[in-house]
């Protein structure tokens, strides 16, 4: 069976392994079908190489020459900097990259700052746990003596149900009941 | 690396790598002028980073990758200028030798450049570095960061491409 098209252009290169070579030359030296592919190979890489080519040889002399006096004219132009005044070149993606991050951050800061400033700032809500607050406010070995603490009860029946006043008047209620 | 021992590197550099990219160049680009100012530019970028490089092989291939992208940026830039006179202008000179042969010649030329033409880059690029650059798979490899396997693959398709728009018989060889 012939070796595909592939195998065969890749033996053309010289690019098999030994042992593949082998089976491989054994095989187009008696089959006429893969002979004439070897020479197809052969047709276009000569037919490639048909072409008179330039004097590279000059070619290599003269650029040689070109760079030599752009690198001069370039080290004459450029004074030695040294690395902090150095410029830095970022690529398109790490610029946007480094922008996003910093968006991100920033917005995070922001946001973070303006929820904890919300937090500390808002006054006593009507959820408060009045228990807690006044346990906390009078604590278990309280300096304040029950009896020695007196709350002005505003003189009017509609209380405020919210905020301090609701303190001070759970604190009274406690201290005319005789509870902790 | 002080400026002297980086010159002379960088002359060890060129003498090694230029043989090789100036042939790639010219046989994407067709243009022996156009060729030099691209080896011209991708050596003075070589120049600016060439302590950069752990070994000849690693500057190596990278030029070539550099001499193969501004190659192929030029032949765009080309086509898209539609400058046919050109081509012509700098169409390569062939011996004194004149007859039939000279023109049969001629027309092969004419026909395998227009073939390799009409290949993509990524099928042309492989087949230069091959036939004009001399380079084995794994340079190729190397040079343009594929695997040899991928190469090998592609090398065969632009083969392949090329049997198909140069059929046997159609092309004379010298």
């Amino acid at each position: 069976m012939c070796p595909d098209v592939e195998i065969l252009s890749s033996f053309y290169d010289d690019e098999l392994e030994d042992s593949q070579k082998k089976v491989i030359k054994t095989h187009v030296d008696s089959c006429p079908h893969c002979q004439k592919k070897m020479a197809e190979l052969g047709l276009i890489s000569s037919a490639i190489n048909a072409e008179e080519e330039p004097d590279f040889k000059m070619a290599q002399v003269n650029t040689w020459n070109k760079i030599m006096n752009i690198i001069d004219q370039e080290d004459q132009k450029l004074p030695k900097v040294n690395f902090w005044q150095r410029r830095f070149q970022i690529s398109f993606p790490a610029a946007a990259a480094l922008v996003a991050a910093f968006i991100v951050v920033l917005s995070l800061s922001v946001v973070s700052f303006y929820m904890g400033k919300h937090t500390t700032s808002s006054p006593a809500t009507p959820e408060l746990n009045m228990t807690d607050a006044s346990d906390a406010l009078l604590g278990d070995d309280n300096i304040f003596d029950n009896s020695a603490i007196e709350f002005d009860i505003p003189a009017i029946n509609t209380f405020i149900h919210a905020g301090e006043p609701l303190l001070i008047k759970e604190v009274d209620f406690m201290n005319r009941n005789g509870n902790k | 690396m002080d400026d002297k021992t980086k010159k002379d590197y960088f002359e060890k550099l060129y003498n090694e790598i230029f043989p090789v990219v100036i042939k790639v160049s010219y046989h994407v680009t067709k243009d022996m002028d156009a060729a030099q100012d691209v080896c011209q530019d991708a050596f003075i970028k070589l120049y600016h980073r060439v302590d950069t490089f752990q070994s000849v092989e690693d500057a190596k291939y990278w030029l070539i990758r550099v001499v193969k992208n501004l190659s192929f940026n030029y032949l765009e830039h080309e086509k898209v200028k539609n400058r046919a006179f050109d081509k012509i202008k700098h169409k390569p000179s062939f011996s004194d030798d004149t007859g039939e042969k000279e023109l049969l010649k001629k027309d092969a030329v004419e026909k395998v450049n227009q073939a390799l033409d009409q290949l993509p880059e990524n099928l042309k690029a492989p087949l230069v570095l091959r036939e004009f650059g001399g380079m084995n798979y794994k340079e190729i490899g190397a040079a343009l960061g594929i695997s040899e396997s991928n190469v090998k693959i592609r090398i065969f398709r632009a083969r392949e491409a090329l049997g198909k728009l140069l059929p046997v018989g159609e092309v004379y060889v010298p």
